[in-house]
């Protein structure tokens, strides 16, 4: 006599389904992983680290020029220069674009960079250095929006057509 | 019969964010996968060899090597326990179809049917499975205990639908006879 087929599918869905995972075989295969993706994790942060310390000093250079940022030194010991020339207010006007330039250039690279670290945290989200690196960006990117408010208020000085 | 389990949308959520993280290079994250997913693949692999758990575990580690390195061609992160299962599933069949160009002997089986390296409870249905003809066997696994449909079967093992359910009637068949 044999077991009808309701007697075999029960005992067939009765079967175990798991097992505990065979620890050997993650041995093998964590010596044969190959590392993923065109440069260690470790390395691409300090790529980023490295692009990040350039915007710092981008900034500061941008942000010395538009007057935002002195090194410290004793106010009013530096004299102030005399009734500018027309020659002169040129002169003064060619920077005043080379900022605009550099600030368009600050802003794209510290927003690439904010989402850039973005996506790391979102693989590391416990990552500190991460943070730290995000906490800077952030903080650029309000300095970059209080200087982009000043550069609006720039007007072209007197006797310079553009 | 539902024999397949369906993973939680929490679990889900949590292999993709894993999966996130091993794309990025993590192998701690890709070991969490595996330690959620390993002990998944194991009974099936078993029953898919016949009882050859060296086979079995050769097939496991093949199926992660393969899958960390083409992690990246998933395209849903969260459905990735269904993606490694059909992974494990090709290797295994595509292993048997090369075995099969050189020894073609479904009666061997016959003679040896392990008892699986876990502890199970029906150890005679076990071993009845692990000693089902190979193709047999291979479309009981997957319909039965996989929940895979005929097609899906006709699909993964190149062969007609109606071959796929002539060997279901052929593996329950012997399973009845060797289990009275």
């Amino acid at each position: 006599m044999t077991i009808d087929d309701k007697k075999l599918d029960q005992r067939l869905a009765a079967l175990q389904r798991e097992c505990d995972p065979p620890p050997e075989v993650w041995v093998q295969v964590s010596t044969q992983l190959p590392a993923r993706g065109s440069r260690p994790a470790h390395r691409r942060w300090l790529a980023m680290a490295a692009v990040l310390c350039g915007l710092a000093v981008g900034l500061a250079l941008l942000l010395g020029q538009a007057g935002l940022w002195q090194p410290d030194s004793a106010p009013g010991l530096v004299d102030q220069p005399a009734v500018p020339t027309t020659q002169e207010h040129h002169a003064e006007w060619q920077p005043a674009l080379q900022r605009q330039a550099v600030f368009d250039t600050a802003w794209e690279e510290n927003e690439a960079a904010i989402k850039a670290l973005e996506q790391a945290l979102a693989a590391e989200p416990g990552n500190l250095l991460l943070k730290e690196f995000m906490a800077e960006a952030r903080l650029r990117q309000s300095k970059l929006i209080e200087l982009a408010l000043r550069i609006d208020k720039l007007e072209a000085p007197s006797g310079v057509q553009l | 019969m539902d024999a397949t389990a369906v993973p939680g949308i929490d679990a889900c959520q949590r292999d993709a964010d894993w999966v996130v993280s091993a794309r990025a290079g993590c192998q701690q994250s890709f070991q969490a996968l595996y330690q959620n997913h390993a002990g998944r693949l194991m009974p099936m692999l078993w029953r898919m060899s016949g009882g050859d758990a060296g086979r079995a575990q050769d097939w496991l580690q093949e199926c992660f090597l393969k899958a960390w390195r083409h992690l990246d061609q998933l395209d849903d992160p969260l459905r990735f326990g269904a993606w490694l299962k059909r992974l494990a599933i090709n290797l295994a069949l595509s292993d048997r179809r090369r075995q099969q160009l050189t020894t073609v002997n479904e009666g061997m089986e016959l003679q040896a049917a392990p008892a699986p390296p876990w502890p199970a409870a029906d150890q005679d249905l076990e071993r009845a499975i692990a000693a089902l003809p190979e193709r047999a066997r291979q479309v009981l696994v997957l319909f039965c205990l996989e929940g895979f449909t005929h097609a899906e079967i006709a699909r993964c093992m190149s062969i007609d639908e109606g071959t796929s359910k002539g060997q279901l009637h052929r593996a329950r068949q012997i399973l009845k006879d060797s289990l009275s």
